[in-house]
């Protein structure tokens, strides 16, 4: 019921959704980090960004060029442009 | 990343922003794309339309009649500031003729996959961290983000029947979305996303709670595992890998969330992966890794604000009809 299995052999004719309901592979990953019930707010608050790595969201970003440039053509102000591969506000 | 730290939380560099309107985007497609938004930038950085080759990353100052004034690359906030005081005063000195003229041509976008985005549907945020053994454990930087949609015909994968007690499998494409673009080691930087092939096994089986009227709480337990071995097995998209970078990722997966059956919304969602990671990919900072080490990694997806709107990382992959591709080029023929 929990799973479906993706087969590394069956790479060269990927399989469909409905072919990957079959049985719960024996191999469940055990990993030593555990989460649960009791811990999910623990680890909610362990991952989430503190306060100070936040700070740079202090800045009222636009989040495109062209939003960006909008802001600046109502405001009569220059456009300050942070460009990363990867969205900046995003995985970057 | 590290400028997120260094340059954009330095109280210096907050105070001067306020001197402009601020704007973050992604420069890969602004560099080589056709669209009128990246030929914009690239006139107003380069004086020509066209497509550059390496990588124009940094910080720029433009005027809003498209003139530069001025640029660096850098993650040291007394070279930015220097910049950005500079280009101010550049901008103070103008006439107030030339500061309200208006652009001929606004970089307006045929297409960004913002266009995309599910306002019916589900979108959370992700946190990627490295964790250790539990969260008693002092906290590691940096922390990274990104984003996970789900359209609204998408949402009803998440439930069983409206009754409390029940049970069902999460839709397999939800869990491969999660799997392939979202459990991924981009704590660092950008990396890989796993092709499909790549995913050895995993399950998601959400329960309801309990009914509080129109609410129905779930919870959400499984797992997931993917493992890259060999030659990039994918699409020949714009993520394709140079080299083979052997990785794996595993991860346990619990979550709660309430879904209101009158708005047919999530109205909370949380959900929490704790997991090893192994190997490394050509940006993801994991150079330094001893080989064959295992790392403990955890990832938090809660929901996100509806302004927030930026695109997914791997948003080009999800292989769904809801999300709409850049028109292809005509035929030259």
């Amino acid at each position: 019921m929990f799973a479906f299995v993706l087969s590394l052999a069956a790479a060269a004719t990927p399989p469909t959704v409905p072919d990957l309901l079959v049985a719960p592979p024996q191999d469940e990953p055990q990993t030593r980090a555990q989460v649960s019930a009791t811990t999910i707010a623990a680890w909610r608050d362990h991952i989430a960004p503190r306060a100070d790595e936040d700070r740079w969201l202090q800045i009222d970003w636009h989040d495109s060029i062209s939003a960006g440039f909008k802001a600046a053509t109502e405001q009569n102000r220059p456009m300050l442009l942070w460009l990363m591969n990867g969205h900046p506000l995003g995985c970057t | 990343m590290q400028a997120r730290r260094s340059v954009w939380s330095n109280q210096r560099i907050l105070a001067m922003t306020s001197n402009f309107a601020c704007a973050a985007d992604e420069v890969w497609r602004l560099q080589r794309d056709d669209d009128p938004e990246c030929r914009w930038f690239r006139t107003a950085v380069r004086g020509d339309t066209e497509p550059v080759r390496g990588s124009m990353q940094g910080t720029y100052v433009i005027t809003p009649q498209g003139h530069l004034l001025g640029r660096i690359n850098s993650a040291n906030p007394d070279h930015v500031l220097k910049v950005l005081t500079k280009a101010i005063a550049t901008w103070e000195s103008m006439s107030d003729t030339e500061r309200s003229q208006v652009a001929v041509d606004a970089p307006q976008p045929v297409h960004r996959w913002e266009d995309s985005y599910p306002t019916s549907g589900l979108v959370l945020e992700r946190f990627a961290r490295d964790i250790g053994d539990n969260p008693r454990d002092p906290q590691r930087a940096p922390v990274n983000r990104d984003t996970v949609w789900f359209s609204g015909q998408e949402l009803q994968g998440w439930l069983p029947d409206a009754k409390t007690g029940a049970e069902a499998d999460v839709s397999p494409r939800l869990l491969e979305r999660l799997a392939r673009f979202v459990f991924v080691d981009n704590v660092r930087g950008q990396t890989l996303p796993y092709a499909r092939a790549e995913l050895q096994g995993g399950g998601l089986r959400s329960k309801v709670l309990a009914i509080r009227g129109s609410f129905v709480d779930i919870e959400i337990t499984g797992h997931s595992k993917a493992t890259a071995k060999g030659p990039w097995i994918d699409d020949d998209n714009y993520w394709k890998p140079k080299g083979e970078f052997p990785r794996f990722l595993n991860c346990e997966i619990f979550g709660k969330a309430t879904f209101d059956r009158d708005t047919e919304r999530f109205t909370s969602f949380e959900l929490v992966a704790t997991g090893e990671r192994q190997g490394r990919t050509t940006f993801n900072g994991r150079a330094k890794d001893e080989p064959n080490s295992i790392h403990q990694i955890g990832f938090l997806l809660r929901l996100a604000d509806e302004s927030y709107r930026v695109a997914p990382t791997f948003i080009n992959m999800y292989g769904v009809k809801w999300v709409a591709g850049p028109k292809p080029k005509p035929d030259p023929k």
